[in-house]
């Protein structure tokens, strides 16, 4: 699998993180990365415990690394999230609706880690 | 990815970002241009700054993170002069006015958003790094290091600058001066007049009433410009009590009031500084005021200045003969060569204003070559027309001990006139003797072994040294006409009669100058003295008169 495979398996912007990265082999040693990143999981978690500013922290972080990866689908959930819970903001969203939200956001990115890991397995 | 070469060499950025995968993104990017310094959080960030901030040309910061985001790190740092003029980028994931203005009111340069535009970014970094280069170079030429004034040549800029703005508006110009400084920094150090001097500047510059700006405009001269005071300006001028050094220094003060709008920055500190080259060496009198005689004085020299040295080729300087009576056959011995300035735009130029000046731009060097060829010329002629001849002594300055050769120089113009050498004697002051001993005493030395005569003249004048009585080879000594005055008003010879007695125990010939009374005469004659020079007999000659003076009253003798 190519690297341009993996980003139309995940929903990614590979010209994006072309223009970003520049070079194929950094896109590829930090799409592997995005393996260890933390910022979906601490949004979750975040959420779990209803720690809006956690959530924020977490979906701010996500969606600036979905940004740099050209994680275009992933990075716009963060970015919801991310206002959502942005210091100052109204909420607009239920609980019951960031709850969905943040389920298909967790669903979503399980799906691309497991790509990432199968593509990564390859190189 | 590839270096510039026009910004050839690797500066050291900060990259302060929470998130591992940006930032590991952004160091790779910026890897092959930069030295990269990492930072997860904003304490970090600032620990890096603290450890290596003079190296740090830029930082790129996150907005959010843990601990300490975005705008505290901004916050911190701008409370930091270290570390104040070091340009930051924000990185932010999203577009949020309120958060961009708030940065930019922080102190950041400007704003990057995420994913990346490597290009945009990169030139933008570029362009941040070199406007703050150029600005530190730019405030290195304003700013005196050590003292946060201005350098000289931007206080002059800002003083112009500011007449310019406010035509109609009053300043004053307050100079500070210490006195001796160079001693002092032998004396106690690089440092510690270093640091006086930084206190003396902050001192005034908090302390001088209506103080707009001031400028380090030599090594130890401030210049201080503020609004015009009215009447007296109290303590205000007086150097405060602000360091433990104070006392040892002394610092002198001229303030130049109400400053002439038309004339240039370094001539309105001309004036603040010529106020203090008045109190200069002045124990206790420590400010000056730039007045009117000071303007006039001023203009006088200037117009000197541009004048002497046409005047000297068109022979406006002319020589005068003061004779010398022997005190034992009372017939003319000798005479003094005296020098006079009859300039056709100032008329008669007293000599007591000129040759200060001359000794201090070096032009009394020209003038002192041009009166020996003249008085050595006046003797050939005298020679060879069978008139009778006496020595004359002449004048020597101490700039004229600046030429290694004076000697042979004084000895080739001699020559050339193919005179005795005896005929022409050399006055020195006293005083001359202070300031380098050694090459005055071997070219005296030198003088008297081509059977020059040497003359100390002033004796008794000021501070008088037995040292150079002893030291330098000498064959007349002439004492001062104070001496001879405050004599005869007190009646008390006793003075006189020392320096008589000095002088004949070290076998000197005496000569009494201002000499203008019978009495004073009478009374040199019984204290052994052997020649008098003094309008008792007569002033001094042009050199016609002179000449008929000779014959009338001349003899064989000399002194």
């Amino acid at each position: 699998m190519t690297v341009q495979e993996l980003y139309g398996k995940i929903g990614g912007n590979y010209e994006s993180a072309k223009r970003v990265m520049q070079l194929d082999k950094l896109i590829v040693k930090f799409i592997v990365k995005y393996l260890d990143d933390a910022s979906c999981a601490q949004l979750c978690a975040a959420w779990d415990k209803r720690d809006g500013a956690g959530v924020f922290e977490g979906a701010h972080a996500m969606k600036g690394v979905c940004a740099n990866l050209g994680l275009d689908a992933l990075g716009k959930d963060a970015s919801e999230l991310a206002e959502e819970f942005r210091p100052g903001n109204e909420r607009i969203l239920s609980d019951d609706e960031v709850t969905a939200k943040v389920a298909a956001l967790r669903g979503k990115n399980e799906q691309a880690l497991q790509a990432i890991r199968a593509f990564a397995a390859e190189q | 990815m590839t270096s510039d070469n026009n910004f050839s060499q690797k500066r050291t950025i900060l990259v302060v970002e929470d998130n591992e995968m940006n930032r590991g993104i952004l160091c790779d990017l910026l890897a092959d241009d930069y030295t990269v310094l990492e930072a997860e959080n904003g304490l970090a960030g600032l620990e890096q700054l603290d450890a290596h901030g003079a190296d740090i040309a830029l930082i790129m910061l996150d907005v959010y993170m843990p601990e300490c985001d975005g705008f505290s790190f901004l916050e911190r740092k701008r409370r930091d002069p270290r570390f104040d003029t070091v340009p930051v980028i924000m990185m932010t994931a999203s577009n949020t006015v309120d958060d961009e203005i708030r940065c930019l009111e922080l102190g950041a340069s400007d704003f990057i958003t995420k994913p990346y535009n490597v290009e945009v970014m990169k030139n933008r970094m570029k362009s941040l790094i070199r406007l703050r280069e150029s600005s530190a170079m730019l405030g290195r030429l304003e700013t005196d290091t050590l003292t946060g004034l201005y350098s000289k040549e931007f206080f002059y800029h800002e003083l112009e600058e500011l007449l310019r703005a406010r035509p109609d508006a009053k300043f004053d110009l307050v100079c500070s001066d210490v006195e001796s400084f160079r001693v002092m920094n032998d004396r106690y150090g690089t440092e510690q007049c270093d640091r006086f001097l930084r206190a003396l500047s902050e001192d005034y510059t908090k302390r001088l009433p209506g103080y707009l700006f001031g400028g380090r405009i030599g090594a130890d001269v401030f210049a201080f410009l503020t609004e015009h005071q009215q009447g007296d300006w109290g303590s205000a001028l007086e150097p405060g009590e602000f360091d433990e050094l104070y006392g040892r220094f002394v610092v002198k003060i001229g303030l130049y009031s109400d400053i002439d709008h038309t004339l240039s920055a370094a001539a309105i500190c001309d004036r603040a500084t010529l106020a203090i080259s008045k109190i200069k060496q002045k124990f206790g009198d420590n400010i000056a005021r730039y007045d009117d005689d000071m303007r006039s004085e001023q203009l006088r020299n200037h117009q000197i200045e541009q004048t002497m040295e046409a005047a000297l080729a068109e022979r406006q300087f002319v020589v005068y003969y003061q004779p010398k009576h022997d005190l034992h056959t009372g017939l003319v011995g000798g005479a003094e060569a005296l020098v006079r300035w009859i300039s056709p735009e100032m008329g008669f130029v007293n000599p007591g204003q000129f040759v200060p000046l001359f000794e201090r731009n070096g032009f009394i060097t020209n003038l002192d070559f041009f009166i020996w060829d003249e008085v050595c010329r006046e003797l050939r002629r005298c020679i060879n027309l069978h008139l009778p001849v006496v020595p004359v002594s002449v004048n020597v300055s101490r700039r004229d001990f600046e030429f290694p050769d004076l000697a042979s120089r004084i000895a080739e113009i001699a020559d050339k006139y193919r005179l005795d050498h005896a005929l022409l004697h050399i006055e020195l002051t006293e005083s001359m003797y202070s300031d380098n001993p050694d090459q005055i005493a071997d070219t005296l030395e030198e003088l008297h072994a081509n059977g020059f005569y040497i003359e100390l003249d002033d004796f008794g004048a000021g501070y008088s040294s037995l040292t150079s009585l002893n030291t330098l080879t000498l064959d007349v000594m002439k004492i001062d006409m104070s001496l001879i005055r405050q004599a005869a008003a007190t009646n008390d010879y006793s003075i006189l009669r020392f320096a008589t007695l000095l002088a004949d125990g070290m076998r000197l010939k005496t000569v009494a100058e201002g000499v203008e009374t019978a009495e004073q005469v009478a009374a040199l004659k019984v204290l052994g003295c052997d020649y008098i020079q003094g309008y008792y007999f007569s002033k001094p000659l042009p050199v016609d008169e002179y000449e008929e003076y000779l014959k009338a009253h001349c003899g064989e003798a000399g002194a």
